[in-house]
Order: C-alpha cells, then sequence, then structure tokens
C-alpha cells in the first residue's frame, strides 16, 4: 500500500518534495508487512516514529515511492535528525550564497538531502575552495533546501535520547568512516576533474589497457594501516570503525562479534569503494593518481577484482556440473524438496520431460499430479466464455507458477519470501493506481542513517535476505524463455508430434541439454536480459567495432570456395554472452528478436559448441519456430566466438564460413581490434568510474541502463559486496519487482519508482528513450540530480556502451 | 599442395563419427585430434569439425573429421553429416550392450546409402572399462568379420588403440587420383551434394 496518488506535477515546492519521501512509511504499507526479520527488532520506537511522520505526510504526486521497512534501525532515525539540527547553520550559510542559483537549479532538481550527502559538502567545503562547480552549487543548493526537511525529521528523533551521545559521535567520526571518507580525504581531486569533465570527460574504453588496475587495489589495500582486511574473507571490511567501539552494539543489531574487531574506517572506505572503482587504498597511491592524465581522473573502467573468487555471470555458462542436477534424487526424498527453484516441463498426458533437479524417470508421479491439477482447474474454466489455465499457486513461502505451451506444460516451484509475498500484494492493491506521467520528477529519499550501515561491509545478512521475491509475471517470462529454449532445440515438431502421440517419450530428445535449460535459468536470475528483453553488448570503442563489424560482414569466395553470404541470415560475434558486433541479412531484419538471440546465445555458450567448431541445426522461435536454421560455431579461446545462422546446410556453406571465420580473425588480429576486445572482456564487467561515483555522490551498488531503441542495455558490475549470485538474484528480483509495479500500475512513461530495502534504496526510471534501474546503499542518498547526471554520463557513453549500427547484408 | 612443394603430397578424407549418445565418440577424437581427454566431455550439439594428420609413407592423410552427435533428435540430420565421407567411425560402448545395436543399425544405414567403397570401422571404446565389458571382443570381432569392417577395440581415456585405428583406416582408404588441396577444405566431389533439405527435428 505504498501511497501516492496522482494528480497534477508537482509544483516546485521543496517542503512537499521532501515529505513525498516519505508518503512510504506508512503503518500498515510495506513498512509493516515487512520481511519477518523486523520482528527481530526492538523496533517498536521507531515504528511509532513512522507513524508520527506519517500522520504529516503529504502525498506525493508524481513520485512511486515504497518503503521497505521504515521501522528499521531506531538509532539511524536518531542519527539523521540530530545532524540535520547540527548542520543547519552551516546550510543557511552556504545557502544565502547561492540562492539565487538554487532557485534556479530547484525547478529542475526538486531538492534532496541527507546527512551523508550533506557531509560531502562539508568535507569538500573545509578542504578546498576551487572547488568545483558542478559539484559544490549543486551541494549548496541542496543542502540549503535540506532546511525544509529538518523539522519534518526532527521528530524522528524524540523516541531515541538514550542514542543521541552515541550518534554524535558517530557524526563526527562519519567523515572517515562513511562512504564520502574518499572525497573528504582528497577533496580536490575528485571534483576538480568532475567539474572539467563530467559528463563529457570520464571516459571508459578510451585509456589504454593498465594491467596495474589489480595490482594497485592489492597493494591499496594490504599496505594500508589497518592490515585486517583478508581480500576474500566473508567477513573483510566491515565497516565499524574501532574509534567508537561503545556506540556499535547499541546501534546496530547486526554488530556482530567479528565485526568489532574489524579495521578503520579508512579501508573499509576505500575498499568499498573499491567494489565500484579503482582508487582503493589512494592515500598511499596518490603518485600514481596524479600520473594520470589530467582530464582522466581514472578513465579507465575498473575491474572486478575478485571475479577469481566467485562464480561470475561470465562463468555461469562455462561450468555446468551435471551433479548439480542430483540425478539420484526424486520426489521420496527430502532433499529434492530442498531446492529453491524447481522447474518441471511435461506433457499434458503427465509424462516428464525435462526437471531441474532430480530423475525425470522417477518424477513421472509427481508430474502426473501437476497434470492431474491443471487438468482439474481447467475443467472450472470449461464453461466460462473465455478459455483460461491454472496460472500459479501460492503455498507458504512456495509459489507454484504454471504456464502451458501446446501439449506442454512447464511448472516452476519456487520458495520465496517467507510469510506474505508482500509485493504481490502491492502489486494487487495498486492494480487501479498509475503514476501520472511527468517530467523527471523528484526520487526523494528520506533520510534515514547518517552513518554507513554495518550491513554495507559484505556477509552479516541474515540468511533470509538472500531469498528472492518471486512474482508471478517473473517466473512466467522465465517459463516462456525455458519453452523457447525447448524450441530451439527441437522445433514446434514436437507439438506435433505429442499431438498425434500423446505418449511419446520427449526425454529422449533433450539428451544432453541440461547445461542449456540450467544455465539459462541461472542467468536470467542474474543478468539484466531477462529484465528488459534485449542483448548486451560489449562496451567497445566506435572505431574498433566499425572494424569488427567490417571484418565480420567481409563475406566473400576464397580460392575456389563459394561465397557464403547468400545464405547467411545474420552473423554475429560474441565475446563471453556479450555481443561484440552482429550483421543481419534483409531477411531477416527486424525479425530477430532479442529472445532468439539471447537463447542461441544461451545455447551455444552452453554446450559443446564453444569447444570446437560445430555445424548445427538451430531454431529461432520468434523467426520461424518449425524449421531449423544451420549455425556454424567457432570460438577462439573461451571467449572470442563467431556465430553464423545460414538458411543452407549445404556441406561448402560450412567451409566457406569455416575460411571466413579464419580470415575474420586474422583482420581483427591485424588492426588491433583483436587486442582491444580482449581489453574489454577482461574489464567485464564494467564498473562505474570512481570520479563518476564521487561526483554524483553515490556509491551505486548496480547500474543498469537499456535503450528500448537498439534493444540493448548495459549493466555495470556490483560492488564489491554484492558480488555473489545470490545477491545479485535477490537485487535483480526487486528490480522485476519494480518493473512488475510499474507495469501494473499502467504508468505512462516516463515513470519512476523509488524503493527504499533495508539494505537498499532502488530506483527505476522509464522514459521512452531509456530505462534506468539503479540501486544504492540504503544510506546513501539518490537525487534528482544525481540520477539525472548520471543518465546525462551515461548518454555520453553510448557509442562505446552499445551497437548503433547493425549493418544489413 | 603444390606441385613444386617438396613435402609430401597431402590427401583430405572426410571421416565422420557416428554411434549412440555417451559411447565416447567427442573423447575418442578429442585423444586423436589434441591427444587430450576430458573427463566430462560435454554431449555434443550438431556436429563437431576437427583436423588431423596421420602420415602414411609419402603422402599426409589429412582427416577432417566430422563428430556427430548421438543423441536420438540429431538422428535425422545424420545424413547430412555423413553424406561424402570417405570413411566412417561406428562407435559403441563396450560396456553398453544397447549402444553396440545402435551401433549395428548405424552400420546396416550406411552399407545402405553410402558407396560401397567408403571405410567403415567399428570400434568399440572404453576398453578401460574392462571390469563392466557387456559387448564381448569375439563378438564384436565377428560381426566386424561378416560386414567387412575394420574393427578396433579403443579407449580415449587411456588413448589405447586410437592411433593405431586412425592409421588403420587411412591404410585402407582408396587411393585419390586427384590432390585436394584446393583452399585445404575442398573435399571429395561426391561431398557437394544438393542442398539439404531443410527439416524439423527426428521427432
Amino acid at each position: 500500500m505504498a501511497q501516492a496518488n496522482e494528480g497534477t506535477p508537482l509544483p516546485v515546492d521543496s517542503e512537499a518534495d521532501s515529505h513525498a519521501a516519505r508518503v512510504a512509511g506508512v503503518p500498515g504499507g510495506f513498512a509493516d508487512t515487512g520481511e519477518e526479520e523486523i520482528t527481530e527488532e526492538p523496533s517498536t520506537a521507531a515504528a511509532a516514529s513512522a507513524a508520527d511522520e506519517d500522520a504529516t505526510v503529504p502525498r506525493d504526486r508524481s513520485l512511486l515511492v515504497i518503503q521497505d521497512e521504515a521501522d528499521e534501525e531506531d538509532a539511524a532515525g536518531a542519527d539523521w535528525s540530530d545532524y540535520a539540527q547540527e548542520g543547519s547553520p552551516l546550510r543557511t550559510a552556504r545557502g544565502m550564497r547561492t540562492a539565487a542559483a538554487a532557485e534556479d537549479r530547484e525547478r529542475v532538481h526538486p531538492p534532496v538531502m541527507s546527512g551523508a550527502f550533506l557531509s560531502v559538502t562539508e568535507g569538500a567545503e573545509d578542504a578546498e575552495e576551487p572547488a568545483p562547480r558542478v559539484g559544490l552549487e549543486d551541494i549548496l543548493l541542496e543542502s540549503e533546501q535540506d532546511a525544509s526537511c529538518d523539522d519534518f525529521y526532527g521528530t524522528q528523533d524524540t523516541t531515541q535520547p538514550a542514542s543521541a551521545a552515541a550518534t554524535d559521535q558517530e557524526r563526527v567520526d562519519e567523515p572517515d568512516a562513511g562512504s564520502k571518507g574518499d572525497d573528504i580525504q582528497r577533496p580536490s581531486e575528485p571534483f576538480a576533474a568532475s567539474a572539467e569533465d563530467l559528463p563529457n570527460g570520464v571516459k571508459w574504453g578510451t585509456s589504454p589497457p593498465l594491467p596495474s588496475v589489480p595490482l594497485r587495489y592489492d597493494e591499496g589495500s594490504s599496505g594500508e594501516s589497518s592490515p585486517t582486511s583478508n581480500e576474500g574473507s566473508p567477513l573483510e571490511g566491515i565497516s565499524l570503525e574501532p574509534s567508537q567501539p561503545a556506540e556499535a552494539p547499541a546501534k546496530e543489531i547486526q554488530a556482530e562479534p567479528e565485526q568489532a574487531t574489524t579495521d578503520n574506517g579508512e579501508v573499509v572506505l576505500a575498499e568499498r569503494r573499491e567494489g565500484r572503482g579503482d582508487k582503493g587504498g589512494e592515500q598511499p597511491e596518490g603518485d600514481s593518481e596524479t600520473r594520470r592524465p589530467p582530464g582522466l581522473p581514472d578513465g579507465r573502467p575498473a575491474r572486478n577484482r575478485s571475479f577469481a573468487l566467485r562464480k561470475s555471470v561470465d562463468e555461469i555458462h562455462s561450468s555446468y556440473d551435471l551433479a548439480s542436477k542430483c540425478v539420484d534424487e526424486d520426489d521420496s526424498v527430502p532433499e529434492w524438496y530442498k531446492h529453491d527453484d524447481h522447474v518441471l516441463i511435461f506433457t499434458y498426458s503427465g509424462k516428464p520431460v525435462w526437471s531441474r533437479y532430480g530423475s525425470e524417470d522417477r518424477l513421472s508421479a509427481f508430474t502426473g499430479t501437476l497434470s492431474a491439477i491443471v487438468s482439474k482447474m481447467a475443467s472450472l474454466f470449461v464453461h466460462s466464455k473465455g478459455t483460461d489455465s491454472l496460472r500459479y499457486i501460492k503455498a507458504g513461502d512456495h509459489i507454484f507458477a504454471f504456464m502451458e505451451r501446446g501439449p506442454l506444460w512447464l511448472v516452476s516451484i519456487s520458495r520465496g519470501v517467507r510469510g506474505r509475498n508482500k509485493w504481490q500484494e502491492s502489486i494487487d492493491a495498486l492494480q487501479s493506481f498509475s503514476v501520472p506521467s511527468t517530467a523527471p520528477s523528484c526520487p526523494v529519499t528520506p533520510p534515514t542513517a547518517t552513518a554507513p550501515h554495518p550491513s554495507d561491509g559484505p556477509t552479516v545478512y541474515p540468511q533470509h535476505h538472500h531469498q528472492r521475491i518471486h512474482t508471478y509475471s517473473m517466473l512466467a517470462e522465465l517459463l516462456d524463455r525455458i519453452h523457447q529454449q525447448l524450441i530451439c532445440i527441437l522445433t514446434r515438431g514436437i507439438d506435433k508430434t505429442l499431438k498425434a502421440r500423446p505418449s511419446y517419450d520427449v526425454r529422449a530428445l533433450l539428451g544432453g541439454t541440461d547445461a542449456v535449460l540450467n544455465n539459462l535459468i541461472e542467468w536470467s536470475g542474474r543478468d539484466m536480459f531477462a529484465l528488459v528483453d534485449s542483448f548486451e553488448p560489449l562496451p567497445l570503442a566506435p572505431p574498433m567495432r566499425v572494424i569488427a563489424t567490417n571484418a565480420l560482414k567481409d563475406f566473400r569466395a576464397v580460392g575456389s570456395g563459394v561465397n557464403p553470404q547468400p545464405h547467411v541470415l545474420a552473423a554475429i560475434l560474441l565475446a563471453h554472452h556479450r555481443v561484440v558486433t552482429m550483421a543481419v541479412s534483409r531477411v531477416i531484419k527486424n525479425q530477430l528478436h532479442p529472445t532468439d538471440l539471447v537463447i542461441l546465445i544461451n545455447l551455444v555458450r552452453s554446450s559443446a559448441l564453444r569447444q570446437s567448431e560445430s555445424w548445427t541445426p538451430v531454431c529461432l522461435p520468434h523467426y520461424n519456430d518449425s524449421a531449423f536454421l544451420y549455425a556454424y560455431v567457432n570460438f577462439s579461446g573461451r571467449d572470442l566466438g563467431l556465430v553464423v545462422l545460414s538458411s543452407t546446410s549445404d556441406g561448402d556453406q560450412f567451409y566457406a564460413l569455416s575460411q571466413h571465420f579464419h580470415r575474420m580473425m586474422e583482420a581483427l588480429s591485424s588492426s588491433g581490434c583483436l587486442d582491444a576486445i580482449r581489453t574489454s572482456i577482461a574489464y567485464c564487467p564494467y564498473a562505474l568510474p570512481n570520479s563518476l561515483l564521487s561526483t554524483l555522490g553515490v556509491p551505486f551498488i548496480h547500474v543498469g541502463y537499456f535503450l528500448p531503441s537498439l534493444q540493448q542495455y548495459f549493466g555495470s558490475a556490483f560492488s564489491r559486496d554484492y558480488q555473489e549470485p545470490a545477491r545479485e538474484q535477490q537485487l535483480f528480483s526487486v528490480y522485476h519487482c519494480c518493473k512488475t509495479l510499474l507495469a501494473k500500475t499502467k504508468a505512462k512513461l516516463p515513470c519512476q519508482l523509488f524503493y527504499k530495502r533495508r539494505h537498499e534504496s532502488f530506483f527505476v526510471w522509464q522514459t521512452a528513450e531509456y530505462h534506468l534501474y539503479c540501486c544504492a546503499p540504503r544510506w546513501t542518498e539518490l537525487s534528482t540530480h544525481s540520477l539525472t547526471q548520471l543518465v546525462q554520463w551515461l548518454k555520453t557513453q553510448e557509442s562505446f556502451l552499445f551497437i548503433s549500427n547493425i549493418p544489413t547484408l | 599442395m603444390d606441385a613444386s612443394s617438396p613435402l609430401p603430397k597431402t590427401v583430405h578424407y572426410k571421416l565422420v563419427l557416428l554411434g549412440d549418445a555417451s559411447v565416447g565418440k567427442s573423447c575418442l577424437v578429442v585423444r586423436f585430434a589434441k591427444d587430450e581427454f576430458y573427463e566430462y566431455q560435454e554431449p555434443t550439439i550438431g556436429a563437431a569439425f576437427m583436423t588431423q594428420s596421420v602420415t602414411l609413407g609419402d603422402e599426409i592423410v589429412k582427416f577432417e573429421i566430422w563428430d556427430t552427435a548421438g543423441q536420438e533428435r540429431y538422428r535425422s540430420l545424420a545424413p547430412m553429416y555423413y553424406r561424402g565421407a570417405a570413411a566412417a567411425v561406428v562407435v559403441y560402448d563396450i560396456t553398453n550392450k544397447e549402444s553396440f545395436d545402435g551401433a549395428k543399425s548405424w552400420i546396416n544405414e550406411l552399407k545402405a546409402v553410402l558407396p560401397s567403397d567408403v571405410v567403415i570401422a567399428l570400434t568399440g571404446n572404453k576398453i578401460d572399462l574392462e571390469a563392466s565389458r557387456c559387448v564381448s571382443t569375439e563378438l564384436a570381432e565377428g560381426y566386424a568379420e561378416d560386414n567387412a569392417l575394420l574393427f578396433k577395440e579403443t579407449s580415449a581415456k587411456t588413448g589405447e588403440g586410437v592411433r593405431e585405428l586412425f592409421d588403420e583406416i587411412a591404410r585402407k582408404l582408396p587411393k585419390k587420383s586427384q590432390d585436394s588441396d584446393a583452399g585445404g577444405f575442398q573435399v571429395s566431389s561426391n561431398q557437394k551434394a544438393s542442398s539439404w533439405s531443410t527439416g524439423s527435428c527426428a521427432c
């Protein structure tokens, strides 16, 4: 019941704006139906204060704001208000200086402010006068507007007198401990850079590859004054500062014993920023920073340093182990029920076709039962005018999603959030709600905590934090994609066969495809393609992309061979699952559906196809679901692959394409393009440059940027603390929910949604031109200004991130 | 090879591996072509292509090997891969009786379709698993003799018999009259079959 009502576009009114942020803190809304752990917290006081605020909350008019678990850390509220009061004089003084400018900007960027952001101002101001026009002016502006939040949030504090002293202490320490310590220690650099360069100057890919990046990081973290952060340790970098041990236990319930012994704030800070930038341990590394060319403060993308420690999205496809199918299990074994996400496929006669876990042979009783359920349910609809079928069943923490596809049934059984599914309820409740379309409005966030949340340190989450939120629409999309992957392997011929021979055993036809189907499921949960129905290009400098494209489409006959081009439908150069470049024939133009591309990529990358030169039939369901095309697949190394779809299976075509592959690789190699591609592959997934993040003042956990016109997306690397499959999945599931919620509200574009969870804030911004999905730690501030700047910056990078020109063959 | 080349003559032959799923076709090829062995070889999709040469006296026999998928859904597509082959290796798993029956049906199909000069080799793989053998050497050897096939038992895992198998095939191949080295990919002329029809799967 996140409340937000429609109305006229929001007048420029800073007070109303700041109030809007609290819209969601409504008792009985997300706050109260929050995840179960809420009940474990001493939260009554906070809940009371939340209720208090809500009584005074005017309703938001332009933005859907959801706040989950508003009653979390009571101390956080105290921190904020305490801090805000303290900050007032400062704010006023600065505010006067820039009043005119502020007013100007206010119209464009409604005010947003939090303690965390304010602290940046302070640091920057104190240390540096030649400060940046971009950063500073806005900050001053916003700090002024903060005054309007002040009184309002001040009420939060009243229930927590005991923690006032502690929070005061914390506030003082905060510049060192908090996210902005980075900036404060060396305030001029990022800002100076930003003043000049943002959004144009910060670039990826234009700077030469620097293999020293990881090294520098290692040096930084281990060479710091505090050696306690161990790379790879699950508890590394937990961020409780030794300088404030007394407050720690009182403040946060998650202050576990291990944390008390951890390192000082600076190192933590450096590491935290490290996850998305490369400035870790920068104090001792200042020299190397200054050696960089001006205008590129840290202009190269930071690489994911810990990718060796985890199974990244890039590695999903290369590491399927048949053992994970647990073929010994069936529905009589307790272990079988412990898998979180079952997917079963069976025929309408109840015969098992495929199961993600367990042996299909031994699950026939189970699939028979499911088939009986769906057919009984179907009988309920017999007399209704429309044909309908069972879609989902919820039972406890499980959701059973059903999907009928011709003679096949697909069922997913997922374990989700325990108890009621708040999201589904909210979606149901908001069915009739619609978000008015307004100009970029006001993603105002209520400042809830000025101090970094301890959970920003890694791995202090309780287990159920990893539970994903499942909505039917998300599961249905997954099942539909699985079905299309099946069609890709078998064609629709399977439908005819099954209709003619209902007892036909399809399992034999699917032999050897466990990895393909399983990887699709795993990949879907951890990448953006499932969210926005598109594909991901490999970021590459435009000139290099042109070279690659020319090499790719340069089909011609060699020697006495044939020219393969007349039969080529599409040629795709892949770097892992990312598309470097592609060319499409006139025949298939505009018919190459992104989902087809994704399932083709999944097939190619999941199977032995990537291991050797291959020639295989594939079916593209959106193009023609009843016939095979022929795919030439060849990989150079494990990462770079060529896929050519051909309409003929003539033997000569294979040899001609084989020659084309070798010629193309030679062209790429001789032009230096191959090196550029490999360098870019090594940087994937790209982290946002540090200078950008510090200018924005938001250490984003993840940013996804989707261009509907190109049907391509860019997904940034996850910040360091989130580089773990379970967390990535969880964040994507929240994105999915946000998307579903926006869809359900039938919001017209542009629309925005802001959602605050226990540890993260999510912001989804959909316009006709782009969709932005981003996620930041809860304690940071997402302001209109920073988000607009982020988008502006992403726009400047579009030629690097996306394939703007897909030539016709 | 150019006529002026002092190097030995290279002749290209198309060779196809057939057999049921999981009998070790890909492992055999990988052992032969790269001298490697993967404990978990992923199931082949469609068909994989590899080349490897065998030196035979004064000439080099370059095998262009099509390693086909054994899964049933590709059964109807097999002609696409074996058409034009000069040699076929039909593989079965000595620990799996059914795969031997499968091999027999492959041989019947090949004999019916391919010209009689095509060299067909019957290969029992996985002899490192002697303990769980189900298909006796005598039985298979007898069958091979009756049908005028080459016969060899191999282990892709240990490499036993693999090299010998391909050497023997190379020796038995009919001598080609023409050099077929244009571009390195020109195979025997009968490979140029007309466009294979685009069909759906076996179902």
